[in-house]
């Protein structure tokens, strides 16, 4: 069996070596396996996979939870049939703890001991492809088909300098979420959600909204919604978008909340911090990722509901989150690298990890009943289709900490929003420039 | 010396090149027990300095560093000229050590002179003291974080409810500069009295106890003799302990960071995270080697100047 699916591949590749030149996408030095483009395929992964039969063990960093479900699928579902499907190649999958992890990956990168394959957080991607770590993947053969196969949003999170550097492996954004014992009925506007705060203003210890910091993460999502824009589309320019009257507004309404004494402590790093104040019964609402549900909205009963964000004077738009899947460009193993990458993205391996709470980034995956029967799931996906990413750039770090520090300025009240918009995108607009 | 050189230049020359063989052999002797501890220097001191002075000449490229632009001084130009964070870094490490490294001593001083006196339970209030100098700093921050923590916090409680002092909670340590420096101060404290108990105990110990006695026989009172004879005896050691506080005080860097991270928005950063901001987060290592750069040739330039003052101590 083992030897039939060598030899297929050996004949396919050969085909493919044959035809390249009508591939959409150059051939890259490193495709030695086969293309998408080969006429004798209609799936990509069927004659990409194994890298063209040579034996090879590639390391993949992940940071699949390991107290949750998703660790033990991934070893106990995902990579067997990646063992099946590829007999020689051998995945040696490394977890990896979140925190710190941007600085564990900065020292590799100086020093040595960087892994072939990561499934990395969205925001790092264009920073380690400026700094010449990572693999353009946007080059290899099959990455045309895979890049209609995912949503758009998430995709655009590997882009640098016009050029993909990764592929979105899982998504996610927020929604809102209330609590029916404090919040009856489901806010469908902003004015709604202030009202049903303004209900509650004035029990002890309750607030109505709660944001779980300062940070774009947690603002973006009411910031967009409310009207406010960052940057253009394309990520170039914060003067004009970020400081524009409409981003004033916006910002203006999360202000007011706040003076009004709407907005719960959280927001400004104070206690109780969002989750737990949630659970207490301090705060009505939040928007929070598809994680809260499983951890904590699981022992809260069927009060807790989660829908799509409000509609506000910018629609109903959230925060793109989630993993790219990328290659790290001092890899030995590009080519098995790359089959390993694309199999990650095959419906097979999205849905397997869908099962356990990862929406899967390709469509196909994301419509199929692994996710469809996960019932909180259902705002998610309908929010996918309007969530934005954050700014895609190499100085996101400085943009977060600039944004972060003005957003903070400015429910404080030590800046205007107007002042603290224009502050910040004074700053932005020389690192997007860079 | 002085024999060899009135001595005629046969005898010295002899004399020398004998020296100059024993020499070599001691050396060649001593070269094994020292070679390790050399080459460790070598590694890990002089290595990485020499590393990190040119790094701070370039814009680096921490990928492929055979690429990174040279840059000159332009750096250190920009911390100095340029980056007004840096200066707020500056002054927060200044002023750490301006308020820990005195109170530090007052404290460690005064437990000391308790302890130096026969009361019970001597060794477990020493043991007392010295615990928070051997526990790790993230541990005792992450309690210092609880202890200042907003509206439920025991500091909090303790200062509305019990003291009726502040009508409202404060929210320590992300209000506002002003708040967040208390417990960061307050835990640089905390954490050094017991080292410097140590110190001042044993030099209080080396004290001649005919010289008090004879004191308090010619009719001195404690304040007096502590003044006038414990004091200055005590001088070295308190010059000693200070060079010593003021290095530790520029290196703080985990309470800072786990308590407030730098915020709120930058204004307790102190030089050492606001290098590992540069460095980690920003990737910028070239700008961040200089401003570790130039934080080393801060504590060179102290610790020089507090030595001329070790050395105008010992000549009193």
């Amino acid at each position: 069996m083992q030897r039939r699916l060598a030899a297929i591949i050996a004949v396919v590749s050969l085909a493919a070596a044959a035809c390249s030149s009508t591939a959409s996408s150059p051939p890259s030095p490193t495709d030695a396996g086969g293309a998408s483009s080969a006429p004798a395929s209609s799936t990509p992964i069927a004659n990409t996979e194994c890298a063209g039969g040579a034996t090879a063990t590639i390391t993949f960093w992940h940071t699949y939870n390991t107290d949750g479900p998703e660790n033990a699928q991934l070893n106990g579902v995902v990579l067997p049939a990646f063992q099946r499907a590829c007999p020689n190649i051998t995945v040696d999958a490394v977890v990896m703890p979140y925190d710190g992890l941007h600085d564990q990956l900065v020292t590799a990168v100086a020093g040595g001991g960087l892994p072939d394959v990561m499934r990395m957080d969205i925001i790092w991607t264009p920073e380690f492809a400026k700094l010449g770590a990572l693999t353009e993947v946007g080059t290899l053969p099959g990455f045309d088909a895979l890049k209609d196969s995912v949503f758009p949003g998430p995709l655009a999170t590997n882009t640098y300098q016009g050029k993909y550097f990764g592929l979105p492996l899982d998504t996610n954004t927020q929604v809102l979420v209330y609590n029916k014992a404090i919040v009856p009925n489901a806010p469908t506007t902003l004015d709604e959600v202030r009202a049903a705060a303004e209900a509650v203003k004035g029990k002890a210890d309750t607030w109505g909204l709660a944001l779980g910091g300062a940070g774009p993460w947690n603002v973006f999502p009411w910031f967009w919604t409310a009207g406010g824009q960052v940057t253009n589309d394309d990520y170039t320019k914060a003067i004009g978008y970020l400081d524009s009257d409409a981003s004033v507004a916006a910002l203006q309404w999360l202000l007011d909340m706040n003076t009004d004494g709407l907005l719960g402590p959280s927001t400004l790093g104070g206690s109780p911090d969002s989750w737990g104040g949630f659970k207490a019964g301090n705060y009505g609402m939040l928007s929070d990722g598809p994680w809260f549900f499983p951890i904590i909205a699981k022992d809260m009963g069927p009060d807790v509901v989660g829908a799509p964000m409000p509609v506000g004077p910018g629609g109903s738009i959230s925060v793109v989150g989630g993993e790219n899947i990328v290659i790290f460009s001092t890899s030995p193993s590009q080519d098995a690298a790359w089959a390993f990458t694309q199999f990650m993205l095959s419906d097979e391996a999205q849905q397997a990890m869908a099962t356990v709470g990862q929406i899967p980034a390709s469509r196909s995956a994301a419509a199929s009943t692994a996710v469809t029967s996960v019932d909180y799931l259902a705002p998610y996906i309908t929010q996918l289709d309007t969530a934005k990413p954050r700014t895609v750039t190499p100085a996101w770090p400085k943009v977060e900490k600039i944004l972060t520090d003005a957003f903070d300025a400015a429910l404080r009240g030590t800046k205007t929003a107007s002042e603290a918009l224009r502050d910040a995108a004074a700053q932005i607009d020389p690192l997007l420039a860079e | 010396m002085k024999r060899i050189s009135d001595a005629g230049s046969a005898v010295g020359a002899s004399t020398r090149s004998r020296r100059a063989t024993q020499g070599r052999r001691e050396l060649r002797v001593a070269l094994p027990f020292m070679l390790p501890g050399i080459a460790l220097v070598v590694l890990f001191v002089v290595y990485p300095i020499i590393r990190g002075v040119q790094m701070s000449l370039y814009d680096w490229n921490l990928m492929v560093p055979s690429q990174s632009t040279f840059v000159g001084a332009r750096n250190f130009e920009r911390a100095l000229t340029q980056d007004p964070l840096f200066w707020t870094a500056a002054r927060n490490t200044g002023l750490y050590a301006l308020i820990t490294v005195p109170s530090q001593m007052i404290l460690g001083l005064g437990a000391a002179l308790l302890l130096n006196t026969a009361i019970r339970g001597r060794g477990f209030f020493r043991a007392l003291y010295y615990l928070p100098v051997v526990t790790s700093w993230l541990i005792v921050s992450y309690v210092f974080a609880y202890l200042f923590s907003d509206a439920m916090g025991p500091v909090n409680h303790l200062l509305v409810n019990v003291l009726h002092v502040v009508p409202q909670p404060i929210d320590w340590l992300n209000d506002s500069w002003a708040t967040a420096e208390v417990p960061i101060n307050l835990l640089g404290i905390w954490k050094g009295i017991g080292w410097n108990m140590v110190i001042f105990l044993a030099a209080l110990q080396s004290i001649p106890h005919e010289l008090l006695e004879a004191a308090a026989a010619d009719g001195a009172g404690r304040w007096q003799s502590f003044r006038l004879i414990t004091l200055p005896l005590l001088r070295p050691t308190v010059l000693f302990v200070s060079t010593m506080l003021l290095i530790g005080a520029f290196n703080v860097f985990l309470s800072v960071t786990l308590l407030t991270g730098g915020g709120p928005q930058g204004s307790t950063e102190v030089l050492l995270s606001y290098m590992y901001t540069q460095a980690f987060k920003y990737l910028d290592f070239g700008y961040g080697t200089a401003v570790g750069l130039l934080m080393g040739l801060a504590v060179v330039l102290l610790s020089l100047l507090q030595r001329r003052m070790v050395r105008g101590a010992v000549e009193l």
